[in-house]
């Protein structure tokens, strides 16, 4: 399974998450009337019991996972920046078969998560704002100034060019909304 | 009956017919191709039309529409991870990760092959079954319906690769999602936090987008590439229609699967593609890529989910029972051109009935040509940037989130799920299990009500019961055993 440390304590963090959204949803279960209440009750004291075995597990792992990280990268890879680790080593603890680079490269590795995370982040951040301008626009006028805007400032394309894509999405939703009656979310202000 | 097949044919075989079921086909075809709209929206725009038709006219065009929605609706499904309705969900679990891998065309070649052989499968199974489907249907009660739910939520731990324990846990998510809205055994409405959008629960596809196609989308941002990650194309579509062709067990094993939920009312169509891919990651070989790019998981989806429609007509046009939102429109157009549905479909008007199992053939013939013909070239979606496709593919997204109940509550949900369903891709949760868990949430609640309502514990003595009980058992049981000597086989490796 998973033994990247980094990744374990977003699962960790998940697990959390998941043990209070059942144990919320089971206290917010015994206010319905009975009959309504069995089965989301039932659901999520089960998901709960086992959302809890999933973080006694996910934990379990992560001190499992700690321990290969502290002994390779703080013992050795510290303490001997200089040398190569090496399975014929006398000493106990050099016998590792990787060297320091590659403790490096694991290190650098499990700090990606959290930065594709935010990177992510930034990418749900501008979904959002696209969604407040349609709100504000309506749906063709957003969604033209969205592609644009996100073409041009993302890629080396140039202007007219994003401009002219953005251009035909708007179109094709508009001759959807026109001929094919399919309904656009509207705009405050323009729709 | 042969006599009645030509007579039906002849009443097919006129230029009118035949340019409105082509008519129905393009319509069809369009819908399946844009994500979230499903079949029920494409048949409220095309029921004003059928209005004042022919009978046998309107007919062409509405089983036109029906047959090939779940043939195009594999575009997005395989070229973008986003399901095209309802009934192609899972067909994403190996088609994505094929067109990912620079495989899209061998995977549409596969997904249009498998679905014009369900079709016909399903338009044969129509045509043998209607005639003795009447005993097996009515023997069939809540018990019965509710095992059979039962035996679907088995998938949800079988869908989990490795542990069963996150896909039980995503499982357990999808029944509670479920349970959002109106209770279907009482008057409540629960966990709808004074929100009048969550009276009706959350919409499947609402859910199906922000389970997969935003954090998919969000994934080719962050690692800035196009979706075939080699950057070209490999495998050509004849290849893909060649391995449907090797693998005619499992197309058979399928379709059945396909006729077999779809003629059980109340089941939901969406269940069966998840349904007809677990059974096949169950029987088949070597199944270690299932999840990473399975060509067989791909076929057995697609070749159920075509089947079905045949398998859903026969409670439609024997009982007037819809067993989907997409029948019971076409049911009330059936009413409004003066077809009466019922036991007579089988003794009067039987020539109508078997004009529809030969439209329901053509109509999936002519559909795999076309998507066939258009792939190659709509393949090419896969090679295109990140940077350029995503902001494309999310206004799409978003206008087709907003189509479930036309509100922004829609559009709210579907990035709030979008946003949890990246955090799980990243830890590596399974959600497909998600899916399934919401899809037959509330059939687990009103069954197991009704069936203890009227029949107390004896509910569980019922024969039919026992049996689904027996299968439901062996399953699972073969499943541990097969997770069993794989964690075995590890340990013995390392």
């Amino acid at each position: 399974m998973n033994r990247d440390p980094a990744k374990t304590v977003q699962r960790i963090a998940f697990d959390v998450l998941l043990v209070a959204m059942f144990a919320s949803a089971a206290v917010g279960a015994s206010d319905f009337r009975q009959v309504a209440r069995y089965f989301p009750l039932t659901v999520s004291i089960v998901g709960c019991f086992f959302a809890l075995i999933s973080l006694g597990v996910d934990v379990r792992r992560l001190i499992a996972g700690k321990q290969v990280v502290i002994s390779a990268f703080d013992t050795l890879a510290m303490e001997h920046p200089d040398r190569e680790l090496t399975s014929d080593s006398s000493d106990m603890t050099m016998r590792v078969s990787i060297n320091q680079s590659t403790i490096l490269t694991a290190a650098s590795n499990a700090e990606k998560p959290w930065q594709s995370s935010l990177i992510a982040l930034g990418y749900l951040g501008s979904i959002i704002v696209y969604i407040l301008s349609v709100s504000l626009l309506g749906m063709i006028i957003g969604s033209f100034l969205y592609v644009a805007t996100f073409i041009s400032l993302m890629t080396d394309w140039a202007r007219w060019k994003a401009v002219a894509l953005a251009l035909s999405v708007a179109t094709v939703m508009y001759f959807l909304e026109q001929y094919i009656g399919i309904r656009l979310p509207p705009g405050i202000f323009l729709s | 009956m042969i006599q009645t097949g030509i007579q039906a044919l002849q009443l097919l075989w006129t230029a009118e017919v035949l340019l409105h079921l082509g008519l129905g086909i393009l319509v069809g075809l369009t819908v399946g191709v844009l994500p979230g709209l499903g079949g029920t929206v494409g048949m409220a725009i095309l029921l004003p039309f059928v209005f004042g038709m022919e009978p046998t006219t309107g007919i062409a065009m509405m089983i036109g529409f029906i047959a090939v929605g779940h043939t195009s609706d594999t575009f997005p499904s395989i070229l973008l991870g986003v399901p095209g309705s309802g009934g192609s969900q899972a067909t994403i679990m190996d088609g994505y990760p094929l067109a990912r891998q620079g495989e899209a065309s061998r995977a549409l070649g596969a997904s249009f092959s498998a679905s014009v052989l369900g079709g016909v499968f399903g338009a044969i199974a129509l045509l043998l079954l209607i005639q003795i489907a009447r005993p097996l249907v009515l023997a069939l009660g809540s018990p019965e319906l509710l095992m059979m739910t039962v035996l679907g939520l088995t998938l949800v731990g079988m869908l989990s690769r490795g542990s069963a324990l996150p896909g039980l846990l995503a499982g357990l998510i999808g029944l509670l999602l479920g349970a959002i809205g109106d209770s279907p055994v009482t008057l409540q409405y629960r966990y709808t936090f004074d929100w009048l959008y969550l009276a009706d629960g959350i919409p499947l596809p609402v859910l199906a987008l922000g389970l997969f196609a935003l954090p998919e989308m969000l994934s080719l941002l962050v690692e800035n590439r196009s979706i075939a990650r080699g950057g070209d194309l490999r495998g050509s579509l004849w290849s893909g229609v060649r391995e449907t062709f090797r693998h005619k067990k499992l197309v058979v094993q399928s379709s059945m699967i396909g006729v077999g939920v779809g003629m059980l009312p109340g089941l939901g169509g969406s269940v069966t593609d998840w349904i007809a891919y677990g059974v096949a990651q169950r029987t088949q070989r070597n199944t270690e890529n299932f999840g990473k790019g399975d060509i067989r998981g791909v076929i057995a989806p697609e070749s159920a989910n075509n089947a079905k429609e045949g398998g859903t007509l026969i409670p439609t046009l024997l009982f007037g029972i819809p067993g989907s939102g997409t029948t019971a429109i076409l049911l009330g157009g059936l009413l409004m051109m003066g077809i009466q549905v019922g036991p007579r479909m089988v003794t009067d008007n039987l020539d109508v009935t078997v004009s529809i199992v030969w439209m329901l053939t053509l109509a999936n013939i002519v559909a795999a040509i076309v998507c066939l013909a258009l792939a190659r070239y709509i393949a090419r979606i896969s090679l295109i940037p990140a940077r350029i496709l995503s902001p494309v593919i999310f206004v799409i997204v978003i206008g087709a989130a907003y189509q479930s109940t036309r509100s922004w509550g829609d559009v709210w949900v579907m990035l709030g799920i979008g946003a949890v369903a990246y955090v799980m891709k990243e830890v590596g949760f399974p959600r497909a299990p998600i899916l399934i868990g919401f899809v037959l949430s509330s059939s687990v609640e009103r069954y197991y009500h009704l069936s203890v309502s009227i029949y107390g514990v004896q509910w569980m003595q019922r024969p039919g019961v026992i049996f689904l009980a027996a299968v439901t058992v062996a399953l699972v049981y073969g499943f541990i055993r097969t997770n069993v000597s794989s964690k075995n086989r590890q340990g013995v490796l390392k």
